[in-house]
């Protein structure tokens, strides 16, 4: 009885099909093929499909036994439908026996997208397209449903849920899998064109001719067969697939290739850990053939300014070895491609993407950071908040305000402190969303810094404008560690660095309410006034007691005195009889010259110099000292200098040449604390720096720890964050150990200046504040304490730490 | 081979026959019209080669010089060499992907033999003189393209590793695993290994876990190459070394059952507390028998704490359907094998990655002591104590936010101590006091499962628990 019933029911679908594939004869003649394939003569593929409804079940039967049926279905949307939008329609599905009985039932909700039309001879042309329809029509989307353990399934019926504009129907076509035999398989291969043998076997690795005969069986023992509905008065339509010509270029463009994305709008940073011979190599986003420009700026802890160059690449080729000192070296380009560089040896020096994940905050879609429930405890807690504007996708304005509102709630949920945070914030020239590198659409981040009052249980941020929200947290009494100087310089920081802020992170959340971050290493900023030379460079003097020492200190390559520095300045001076020129720009005054000498023994020695005819002679001993010069106006003078032992000697008020010394007063740091006084003024920048020398030789480190004590503490939000308590480790290089002298002692070298940066932000009070110097262990040492005064003055490096 | 008249003068024919491997020759013309056999005065031959002696005659057409050095032979965690070879892959961004008949080459010559020996001789500890030897050869064809056969062994599993090799500018077509002896009808493939973040780990884990035939790892980002060729789940990555093995794989398992798993980054948390989302490329199965690969698929996914949720239609599980995926595909070519796909959310895969958070351990002082857990809990003693209830919260509130606030709380009642277990790839925080041991927490726990150990019941299997499926507690004793 079931067999002649599915007898019926075959012929009933032949009775169906003959006069349908008639019908299809007729649509595929000239007229009904969409307007653009016809006129382009685009090759395109094209099916039968059944238009799906919402109230209407469509039935399909299932024929011959078959162990799985497959659904493919388009959606299809209004015109003017974003691209860009995810679109999901949900299709119902029941399997039927003979007896309209449910064996099983279901429903699928697929997502799919509108596919980015192509372009032929500029036009846009849809890649699914119905003859007389202006509709869009979605990628295919499909749904397999295995049967073999229902064996009374007889028919498989569909319909879809009720759509919202802009969704405006679904069309599905119906396959079963048919079997044959493997005999017959074998012999049907043999039968099939070269075409189709090509359209069975794309999937295997090899082409058809290379095929094995027992994948050749495989390929033909089940195949997915077409079938149409039982029901006749469906409307049905023929789908147009236009077929890819070129689909290399947006795949190109898609993808980053592991390499670092530049524009003019976006710098790659790189930095060059070791001094060598590298090789750029540039990848044009779009045309390849046209040529590129590179502007590169390199910085490096020796140079005062960074050193700019360009470098032309012909046709988008990549660049020559060169050699690159190390430091960051600040990529741009005359236009977005991608960026990667390589050493001899063809390895890649790119820096491992650093990553940062934020959360979103819109109108309507507040943040919030649980802290630590320790209430009691968290009074001052510290809290850096990242803020930066994103505005998806549409290109950022160079600076732009930031505004949101924050709230400073107890467990309970109760308010203990609001506020608003602003600034302005500039689009980033080096931070983008990692999955659009090529969209300008995020800024800088602003940083705000809070100590949380006690009791704080949560921090809610919120804000009309479309912000991406990082928050960071630090245990108030932990020291910032700081190795000098390969924590100071992105090119030289190893992993094991202490961040100075550790992240906190929000609730898990839904993708679409993260974004992932690339962000890059910044250049260090100086102070356009300092690179000038126009500062003040005044010493610190610390309270008592105090042990000081005059310290003669090399002359760095590079560093240029400003005019009124050169009595601190000695310069070499060579035996026997010569004319010099004393300097003073602007003195008129007598200049009262000192001579230094220095030697390897100390025995006794005579000196004879003879300045403008007047001679003076000395009896000295010792391996270090200074003397004297008569009173001297400034211009050229005749000097005579003879001595009776071997030795370097060195005369002030000259401009420095190779070998010249500075002239110091530096404070001992040995078992006893160094303290300074200072005065926090409000609103003034104050930039100070202190250098340590050290007695040690190289590679002995010194431990060093600061402490702040300011009258008192704002508890924010303000811009800046100054550490209270940090612990340097500084250790001399070979190239710094041993170079410098203590000019009063006999014995004693010590090394070059290591720099101790530390910053006085706005997050102090104004009023006295408290600086000491304490050496917890290491060799002993001097140091100076200074004060850079912006407005008239040789260089000192100005540092802004990276952020972790 | 068909010869009119008489064999031209200068055919080798038994060379010739030991290239195609077997040659039927007949004495007489075919029924095609040739001209040039009709026109030619001397011997004429044609000769019409099968598609299988094709394949012989071009990968034989690459066999060069072969210098059989033996077999390199590691020890030690399996997963530790795959990641340290991970992380060298993963910086490259230059992808020259394998030519046709370096494939051909690799199939016939290499990995068909290979396969076929493990299948001969699935007991390495018995391996003589012969399979040594054979081992050498096929190494020897391997390293003519820069690659190279190595053997693992790590607790009494042996493994084949298929990886570039070390001495070259060897080519980056991943690191391939096949396990020697008895395993499970299974096969794991790791297809982005570059790019989504911990998937190797958990593939390696999944592995282990389903004691898997093989495991297929594809190294360098699928971005490597901008035409899209080292995407090997992509149809323009057909020609990649992942891809072969899988189909060679499948291929010599002829009709046996085989279930391949691929282990993918979704990129959004899975709903209903579940740990991942697996679809079937085979499509929804109605009915309520389960396959016996399916069952053991499921059952390792439950026990690594990452139970399933079946893709079916749902919502939320819209688009992560199997999909266009080329090593889907393939299974037309086969018999009764299987493909699935895991998609495994963020959370997860950072429970199965580095603890980034190591600085914050290393600015605190807190110690880090890698360890075997069993080891280290029997040499120490344990505290039979509840917890606090607001230690609970902080630690709680730790592995949620990685607020190093919480931990500096600690710092303060506790000792702390982080244990890295090399053996599962975890990082656990120790409690204690000076009395002993408190508790261990699971530092990327997947889930809040607190597991306490009854007195009266043997450690060791909560120990197997708490690390595979990573709890996010241990105690030692009654927590009411």
């Amino acid at each position: 009885m079931r067999l002649l019933g599915r007898l019926l029911l075959a012929l009933l679908t032949l009775a169906l099909v003959v006069p349908l594939s008639l019908h299809l004869q007729g649509l595929l003649t000239a007229p009904d093929i969409p307007p653009p394939v016809r006129e382009l003569g685009l090759d395109s593929r094209s099916s039968a499909v059944y238009m799906l409804d919402d109230q209407q079940w469509l039935t399909f039967p299932l024929i011959s036994q078959t162990d799985r049926v497959k659904v493919l279905s388009n959606l299809s949307t209004e015109p003017g439908t974003s691209a860009e939008l995810p679109l999901q329609y949900s299709l119902l599905w029941q399997v039927l026996d003979d007896d309209q009985q449910i064996l099983a039932q279901g429903s699928w909700t697929h997502q799919t997208r509108l596919p980015p039309p192509l372009s032929v001879d500029g036009q846009r042309v849809p890649r699914n397209l119905y003859a007389r329809d202006a509709a869009l029509v979605a990628s295919a989307q499909s749904f397999i449903l295995q049967l073999d353990q229902l064996p009374r399934a007889a028919y498989l019926r569909l319909r879809h849920q009720s759509l919202d504009a802009p969704l405006l129907g679904v069309a599905a076509r119906f396959y079963y899998e048919e079997r044959i035999s493997p005999q017959r398989a074998a012999i049907l291969w043999e039968r099939l064109s070269q075409q189709r043998r090509e359209q069975l076997a794309a999937d295997v690795i090899y082409p058809p001719a290379l095929v094995l005969a027992q994948e050749r069986v495989n390929l033909l023992l089940r195949q997915w067969q077409p079938a149409g509905p039982l029901e006749t008065a469906v409307p049905q339509r023929r789908l147009y697939y236009v077929d890819d010509q070129d689909d290399s270029r947006p795949l190109q463009a898609r993808l980053a290739g592991g390499r670092l994305y530049i524009a003019p709008d976006r710098l790659g940073v790189l930095p060059i850990s070791a001094s060598g011979d590298y090789r750029l190599q540039f990848q044009p986003q779009d045309d390849d053939t046209l040529p590129a420009e590179l502007t590169l700026t390199h910085y490096s802890a020796q140079q005062a300014e960074p050193q700019r160059s360009q470098l032309a690449l012909p046709e988008g080729q990549g660049a020559p070895l060169q050699h690159i000192e190390a430091g960051l070296l600040l990529v741009q380009s005359s236009r977005p491609g991608w960026l990667d560089i390589r050493a001899r040896d063809d390895s890649s020096l790119l820096p491992e993407p650093q990553h940062l994940r934020a959360r979103r905050i819109q109108a309507g879609q507040p943040l919030r950071f649980a802290l630590s429930p320790d209430g009691q405890h968290n009074a001052h807690l510290p809290l850096r908040l990242d803020l930066r504007l994103w505005t998806e996708g549409t290109p950022l304005p160079a600076s732009q305000p930031l505004l949101a509102h924050y709230r400073i709630l107890d467990s309970a949920g109760e308010l203990l402190d609001e506020g608003e945070l602003h600034g302005m914030a500039g689009v980033s020239l080096f931070d983008r969303i990692s999955s659009t590198p090529h969209m300008a659409d995020l800024s800088d981040p602003l940083s705000f810094y809070l100590r949380l009052p006690a009791r704080t249980a949560q921090l809610e941020i919120s804000s009309t404008q479309a912000l991406l929200a990082s928050a960071w947290t630090r245990p108030a009494d932990l020291p910032h560690r700081t190795r000098v100087p390969q924590d100071y310089y992105a090119w030289l920081r190893a992993s094991d660095a202490q961040p100075g802020w550790f992240s906190l992170s929000p609730p898990d959340a839904a993708a679409l309410d993260e974004a992932l971050l690339h962000i890059q290493s910044r250049p260090p900023e100086r102070d356009p006034q300092l690179l000038a030379g126009r500062y003040q460079w005044q010493a610190l003097a610390p309270q008592r007691p105090a042990r000081g020492a005059r310290l003669l200190l090399p002359v760095e390559p590079g560093d240029t005195p400003r005019d009124s520095a050169l009595p601190g300045y000695f310069v070499p001076l060579a035996s026997g009889r010569q004319s010099l020129e004393l300097q003073m720009p602007g003195a008129h005054r007598l200049l009262r010259p000192q001579l230094i000498w220095l030697r390897d023994s100390s025995a006794p020695f005579s000196l004879r110099l003879r300045l403008n005819g007047h001679e003076q002679q000395h009896e000295l001993a010792g391996r270090r000292g200074s003397i004297a010069l008569p009173a001297s106006a400034p211009g050229r003078h005749r000097l005579e200098l003879q001595a009776s032992t071997a030795g370097r000697w060195l005369l002030n008020y000259r401009w420095p040449q190779p070998g010249s010394y500075q002239l110091h007063l530096g404070y001992a740091l040995q078992q006893q604390p160094l303290q300074f006084s200072l005065q926090k003024r409000n609103g003034e920048q104050r930039l100070i720096g202190a250098r340590f020398h050290s007695s040690g030789a190289a590679g002995v480190s010194t431990r060093i720890r600061l402490r702040l004590q300011p009258a008192g503490l704002h508890t924010g939000p303000s811009h800046d964050w100054s550490y209270h308590e940090r612990i340097y480790t500084l250790v001399p290089d070979a190239g710094q150990a041993g170079r410098g002298y203590l000019l009063d002692r006999q014995q004693g070298q010590v090394s070059t200046g290591l720099p101790l940066f530390f910053a006085l932000g706005d997050d102090l009070a104004p009023g006295p504040l408290q600086v000491s110097f304490e050496r917890l262990d290491g060799a002993p040492g001097y140091l100076l304490l200074y004060e850079i005064l912006p407005g008239e003055h040789a260089r000192v490096d100005s540092f802004t730490e990276d952020l972790p | 081979m068909w010869v009119s008249r008489e064999l031209p003068a200068d055919l080798q024919l038994r060379q010739l026959e030991q290239q195609l491997g077997q040659l039927d020759l007949h004495w007489g013309s075919p029924d095609i019209p040739s001209i040039q056999r009709e026109r030619s005065p001397g011997g004429f031959a044609e000769l019409f080669i099968q598609p299988d002696a094709v394949r012989r005659l071009l990968a034989a057409a690459r066999i060069g010089q072969v210098d059989d050095a033996p077999l390199a032979v590691l020890e030690g965690p399996l997963h530790a060499h795959l990641l340290q070879r991970q992380q060298a892959a993963q910086r490259l961004t230059r992808y020259p992907p394998p030519q046709l008949e370096q494939l051909l080459f690799l199939d016939n010559e290499v990995l068909t033999p290979l396969l076929q020996l493990l299948a001969d001789s699935p007991d390495a500890s018995r391996w003589g003189e012969a399979e040594q030897d054979n081992l050498r050869y096929l190494n020897g064809l391997a390293r003519s393209l820069g690659y190279q056969l190595v053997r693992h062994q790590s607790a009494n599993q042996h493994f084949l590793l298929l990886q570039p090799d070390d001495g070259q500018d060897a080519p980056p077509w991943g690191i391939h695993v096949l396990r020697i002896g008895s395993s499970a009808p299974q096969i794991v493939e790791v297809p982005r290994a570059g790019s989504e973040l911990n998937t190797l780990t958990l593939g390696i884990r999944l592995f282990e876990q389903l004691q898997a035939r093989a495991l297929l790892i594809a190294s360098v980002a699928a971005d490597a190459d901008p035409l899209g060729r080292a995407d090997v789940i992509h149809p323009q990555a057909r020609h990649s070394l992942f891809n072969l093995l899988h189909q060679v794989l499948l291929r010599e398992a002829g009709d046996a059952p085989l279930l391949v798993s691929q282990v993918r980054g979704l990129g959004q948390p899975v709903p209903d507390g579940y740990g991942s989302l697996l679809s079937f490329g085979n499509g929804l199965q109605l009915g309520e028998h389960v396959a016996p690969a399916r069952r053991a698929l499921l059952a390792a996914l439950a026990g690594l704490g990452l139970a399933p949720l079946e893709v079916a239609g749902q919502p939320l599980t819209a688009g992560y359907e199997v999909g266009h995926n080329i090593q889907q595909r393939y299974l037309a070519a086969s018999r009764h094998k299987e493909f699935a796909i895991l998609w495994v959310p963020p959370q997860a895969r950072r429970a199965f990655g580095d603890d980034p958070q190591s600085r914050q351990f290393l600015a605190l002082g807190i110690e880090t002591l890698p360890v075997s857990l069993a080891q280290h809990l029997a040499s120490q003693p344990l505290l039979r104590q509840p917890l606090p209830a607001e230690v609970l919260r902080r630690l709680q509130h730790y592995v949620h936010t990685r607020d190093i606030i919480a931990l500096r709380q600690l710092q303060r009642d506790y000792q702390l101590q982080r244990l890295l277990i090399p053996q599962k790839d975890q990082a656990l925080l120790q409690l204690a006091t000076a009395e002993g041991i408190l508790a261990i927490v699971n530092l990327q726990p997947l889930g809040a499962e607190l597991i306490v150990q009854p007195a009266d019941l043997p450690l060791q299997p909560l120990l197997s628990r708490f690390l595979d499926r990573r709890a996010f507690l241990l105690q030692f004793g009654d927590a009411r």
